[in-house]
C-alpha cells in the first residue's frame, strides 16, 4: 500500500531532511510513526499526500507513484487516501455535517447518498448528535473526530495522520486512537506521526522510529 | 451562489466598492457607445436627405444636356431624377429669398446667372455607410462630362461632420479600451482579495482532492456576476439618463427636431456588452486563480513558512 524505496529529500541550502528512506507498510497495517521535531515526519507525510516530490528515489502510495505524479493526477490521488491533522483544517464557516461531506460533493456524489453516508460516519464518529453545529462550537476532540470521519467517509486505501492528538488530552487521546483502530479493523491501512512515546508503548503496534531523516527503527 | 453570498458577507465593503467602481466604468462605456451610435444614425439621416444637384454651364447645348441625363439615368445608385430649367430655378430662389430682398422679383437679369441643373438624391439600395464615398466619386466623373459647370452635394460640411463622428468613434474606442482594461483591473483586486480571504479553504479543498477547475470555479463566477451586475445596473443607469436627456431635448430645443431619431442601445449591442463584461469578469478572475491555485496551494504555503 505504501513503499518507499532509497527515498531522499534535499531542500535548497543543503537541508538533507530525509536520507534513504526505504520502508513498505501493506494494505490494513497500522503503523506508528516517531521522532523528535525535525527529524522528517512532517515531511515524509507531505510526500505520502501528495504535497511535496521526493528529491530522488520512489514512493509508491495506493497504486500511484508519486515521484511522477502529474498536477492532474494529484487530486485523483488525493481521493485515494485520507489525511487527518493536528490543527484539523476544517472549514470554519461549514458545518460538521459539511464539513464531513466535502469530499464526497468533491466527488460529485449524488445528495441521497452524500446524506446517507456522511451521517453513518458522523454516528460511527459518536458526533452524529453535533452534525449540524458550527466546527467552533464544538471540543477539540470534537473536531479532530470530526477531520477523522471526512478523512474516512470516502472509504480511503490509506489513512495518514499527522499529529493527530498533539493538542488533545489524554482521555481525548485514547478516545482518536481507539477510533484510528476502528478504522483499521474496516480494511483501511492507517499510518499515525506522533512523538508521544507513552502511547505508541501502551498500543504495541508497529513503529517506524525516524532521526536526521533516516529510519532508524521499524518494529514493535 | 452560496460560496459567492459568503464572499459578500465576508467583505462587503470592498465588494460594495468594486460594484460602485465597475458601474460607473460600465456607465461612462454605456455613454460613449450612445454618443457614437446616435451621432452616426444623425449623419446618416442627413444623409438620406442630401440632394445631388448637378449644375450646367451657360454654353451646354441640348446634346450635352441629353447627354448628362442620360448618364445619369443609367447609373442604380441614383434616385428621383429631375431636370430643373433656368426658369424654374429662378422662380424657386425668388420664393426662398421674397422676404429677404424684394428687389430680386423685378431683376431680369438674374435668369443670366442662374443655371439649369439636374437635382437627384441617392438611392435607398446605397449603404449610408457609404453614401459620401459614392457622392464623391460620382461628382468627380460628373465634372468631366461636358457641359457641366459645377456639382454640389453639401460636401463641405458633410466632411466636417464625419470627420468629428470618426474622430469620436476613435476617441470613444480608446476610452473604452482604457476602461474596459481598468475594469479588469478593479475585478481582478476584488478576486485577488476574496482568494487571499479564502487561501485556507482552497488548501483544504485540495487536501480532499478538488480539481483546480472546481476551486477556480466559485471565483470565476464570482467575477462573472460582479461584472454582470455592475453592468446591468450601469446600463439602467444610462437609460434614466437618456430618458432625462431626451425629456430635455423634446421641451428646450424641440426646434432641433432630435428626439424622434435620437435611440438608446439596441437589443443586441445591450446583450453584447452585457457578455463583454461577463467575459472580461471571467477573464480578469481567471490570471488570478490560475496563479494561485495550481494544486500545490498548501505546499507553496509551507515553503513560503519556512523560508
Amino acid at each position: 500500500m505504501i513503499h518507499f524505496s532509497h527515498v531522499y529529500k534535499t531542500y535548497p541550502g543543503s537541508v538533507h531532511a530525509l536520507r534513504d528512506v526505504d520502508l513498505k507498510i501493506e494494505k490494513g497495517e497500522f503503523v506508528f510513526l516517531t521522532g523528535p521535531s525535525g527529524a522528517g515526519k512532517t515531511t515524509l507525510f507531505k510526500m505520502l499526500s501528495a504535497f511535496d516530490q521526493p528529491t530522488s528515489g520512489q514512493v509508491e502510495v495506493a497504486g500511484y507513484n508519486l515521484g511522477e505524479i502529474s498536477n492532474q493526477e494529484v487530486p485523483f490521488f488525493r481521493r485515494r487516501i485520507g489525511v487527518v491533522f493536528q490543527d484539523f483544517k476544517l472549514l470554519k464557516d461549514r458545518t460538521l455535517f459539511e464539513n464531513v461531506a466535502l469530499p464526497l460533493l468533491i466527488k460529485g456524489e449524488r445528495v441521497t447518498h452524500i446524506q446517507r453516508r456522511v451521517n453513518e460516519v458522523l454516528e460511527q464518529v459518536g458526533l452524529g448528535h453535533r452534525a449540524h453545529q458550527l466546527p467552533e462550537f464544538v471540543s477539540g476532540g470534537e473536531q479532530q473526530r470530526t477531520a477523522i470521519a471526512r478523512a474516512m467517509i470516502h472509504q480511503p486505501g490509506v489513512l495518514i495522520a499527522d499529529e493527530p492528538t498533539g493538542n488533545l488530552d489524554p482521555k481525548l487521546t485514547e478516545d482518536i486512537m481507539d477510533l484510528l483502530e476502528r478504522v483499521c479493523a474496516q480494511g483501511t491501512t492507517v499510518f499515525v506521526a506522533t512523538h508521544d512515546h507513552e502511547l505508541v508503548r501502551r498500543r504495541k503496534k508497529r513503529t517506524i522510529a525516524i532521526l536526521g531523516g533516516q529510519v532508524v527503527k521499524d518494529g514493535i | 451562489m452560496n460560496t459567492i453570498f459568503t464572499s459578500f458577507r465576508n467583505h462587503a465593503k470592498l465588494q460594495l466598492a468594486t460594484l460602485l467602481v465597475l458601474t460607473a466604468s460600465f456607465s461612462v462605456i454605456s455613454g460613449v457607445l450612445l454618443v457614437t451610435t446616435n451621432s452616426q444614425k444623425i449623419l446618416t439621416l442627413w444623409g438620406e436627405s442630401l440632394q445631388m444637384s448637378v449644375y450646367l454651364s451657360e454654353e451646354a447645348t441640348t446634346e450635352n444636356t441629353s447627354a448628362v441625363q442620360k448618364y445619369l439615368q443609367e447609373n442604380t445608385n441614383i434616385d428621383k431624377l429631375k431636370f430643373v430649367k433656368k426658369e424654374e430655378a429662378l422662380l424657386q430662389f425668388r420664393d426662398q429669398m421674397a422676404s429677404y430682398a424684394p428687389d430680386l422679383m423685378d431683376d431680369r437679369d438674374l435668369l443670366k446667372f442662374i443655371p439649369a441643373s439636374f437635382q437627384f438624391s441617392m438611392s435607398k439600395a446605397v449603404n449610408p455607410a457609404e453614401q459620401l464615398q459614392v457622392m464623391k466619386d460620382l461628382s468627380v466623373q460628373l465634372q468631366v462630362q461636358p457641359g457641366v459647370e459645377e456639382v454640389s452635394y453639401g460636401q463641405d460640411w458633410i466632411k466636417s461632420y464625419s470627420a468629428i463622428t470618426s474622430g469620436l468613434e476613435w476617441v470613444g474606442g480608446a476610452f473604452i479600451l482604457i476602461i474596459f482594461i481598468s475594469a479588469g483591473f478593479v475585478m481582478s483586486n476584488s478576486i485577488q482579495s476574496s482568494i487571499e480571504q479564502r487561501r485556507s479553504e482552497i488548501e483544504v479543498l485540495e487536501l480532499v482532492g478538488a480539481t483546480s477547475q472546481y476551486i477556480r470555479r466559485p471565483f470565476l463566477i464570482e467575477a462573472a456576476f460582479l461584472a454582470g451586475t455592475s453592468c446591468a445596473a450601469a446600463l439602467a443607469l444610462s437609460y434614466g439618463l437618456f430618458s432625462s436627456s431626451l425629456n430635455y431635448l423634446k421641451t428646450q430645443v424641440s426646434f432641433l427636431q432630435l428626439t424622434q431619431h435620437l435611440e438608446f442601445l439596441q437589443i443586441g449591442m445591450i446583450l453584447g456588452l452585457l457578455a463583454f463584461a461577463m467575459m472580461l469578469g471571467l477573464f480578469s478572475a481567471w490570471l488570478c486563480v490560475s496563479r494561485i491555485n495550481t494544486g500545490w496551494a498548501a505546499n507553496f504555503r509551507l515553503k513560503k513558512a519556512k523560508a
